[in-house]
């Protein structure tokens, strides 16, 4: 099962697609979630996906915008797609007919 | 950020990987964060990595890999400081009465003591710090086992500049820096590389060492046998004498099973 965190960040990656990368990841999440994202829960956080077998990362081309140095690149993989499919499944059903739940919010105190 | 503050960047970042730290600072310089921001988030960034570094096994076994050499040089049970004394004691009767001490014990004694009481302390504390390198890597420089000699020396320089006795804490501060501090680092240096010894090197250097210690313990059960006799008013009579302590043996083994083990495993990795 997923932590919260991690199925924020692998939810970034697939939207970002092709590029989805550290900084991409951030400027995501931060606007998604509208809170800030340390670097090193990103990145200690990527590590960890990885050595589970959910995302895979590589090194990428070096850019002028960066000061020539090059990106780590992320890509979500087939048993990550299904990992963050179990997590959203799992909270969609937990949030069944509870306040906060799309257009029943307020029918309950 | 300003130069300063790159600079810090740039230091702070260097126990990260190498392609970590470059992604990093890249992502820095991409997203225009100010100074407080980036070193905020870089030091939580080594301060989780180091954490995750400790989790492991191999930065706790690293001490021993330190403290056996060390106490082992350092203490009366190992050669190297009586023999060094013995030598020092020899040289000032030179310096003061231009004759050496005459104890029984021959030139030749004074010539193999001197030897290994200056090659044996580089090859343990060498050793020693390889094995601590090797096992802790990354935070091997922030180890706290890497921490007690570099405060010894602290320690000295600030004594050394108390005024009037700087001759005297120089005098004693260099064989210890020359014999034990410099070998000991750059054993860190090479273990933190991951340099791979050569089976057949290892065992000889295990062999040489097992040998010159065994060579300093029967000059320094010569020197101790000297002395009595000369003590009572005889003279020795020649004969070779060996006291047994094995507790070097058995830390020559220690540490050189190690090397040895991490050089095979290292071959049949490649």
């Amino acid at each position: 099962m997923l932590g919260e965190f991690e199925y924020l960040l692998l939810t970034a990656t697939a939207h970002l697609g092709a590029d989805a990368y550290g900084a991409a990841m951030r400027q995501d999440m931060e606007a998604t979630t509208g809170r800030r994202c340390s670097i090193g829960a990103l990145y200690t956080t990527l590590d960890r996906l990885e050595a589970k077998g959910f995302v895979k990362t590589w090194m990428g081309d070096p850019t002028p915008q960066r000061g020539g140095r090059p990106k780590r690149m992320v890509r979500v993989t087939a048993k990550g797609i299904q990992a963050a499919a179990d997590f959203y499944g799992a909270v969609t059903r937990a949030s069944r007919g509870v306040a906060w739940e799309a257009h029943r919010a307020g029918v309950r105190p | 950020m300003n130069r300063f503050c790159c600079w810090l960047v740039d230091l702070l970042s260097r126990p990260l990987a190498p392609d970590e730290r470059d992604a990093v600072r890249g992502d820095f310089a991409e997203s225009g964060e100010s100074a407080g921001q980036a070193l905020r988030g870089l030091i939580g960034l080594v301060v989780r990595r180091q954490i995750a570094l400790w989790r492991d096994w191999r930065p706790w076994m690293a001490p021993v890999g330190l403290v056996a050499p060390v106490a082992l040089v350092l203490s009366q049970s190992s050669s190297g400081p009586s023999g060094a004394l013995w030598i020092g004691w020899q040289l000032r009767t030179i310096w003061t009465h231009g004759v050496r001490y005459e104890a029984g014990l021959s030139p030749t004694d004074d010539i193999v003591t001197l030897f290994c009481a200056v090659l044996l302390p580089i090859v343990w504390a060498g050793s020693g710090g390889f094995v601590l390198g090797f096992l802790s890597r990354r935070n091997a420089w922030v180890h706290p086992a890497l921490l007690f000699p570099l405060l010894w020396l602290f320690g000295t320089l600030l004594r050394a500049l108390l005024p009037g006795r700087l001759h005297a804490a120089l005098f004693w501060l260099l064989p210890p820096v020359v014999l034990i501090l410099i070998p000991f680092l750059w054993g860190v240096h090479l273990g933190v590389r991951g340099v791979a010894l050569q089976v057949g090197r290892t065992a000889w250097l295990a062999g040489a060492i097992a040998i010159l210690t065994l060579v300093m313990q029967v000059e320094d059960g010569r020197s101790r046998l000297a002395f009595a006799a000369w003590s009572s008013g005889g003279a020795l009579d020649g004969r070779l004498v060996w006291i047994p302590r094995l507790l070097p043996f058995a830390a020559i083994l220690w540490q050189f099973g190690f090397i040895f083990t991490t050089t095979r495993f290292k071959e049949s990795d490649t």
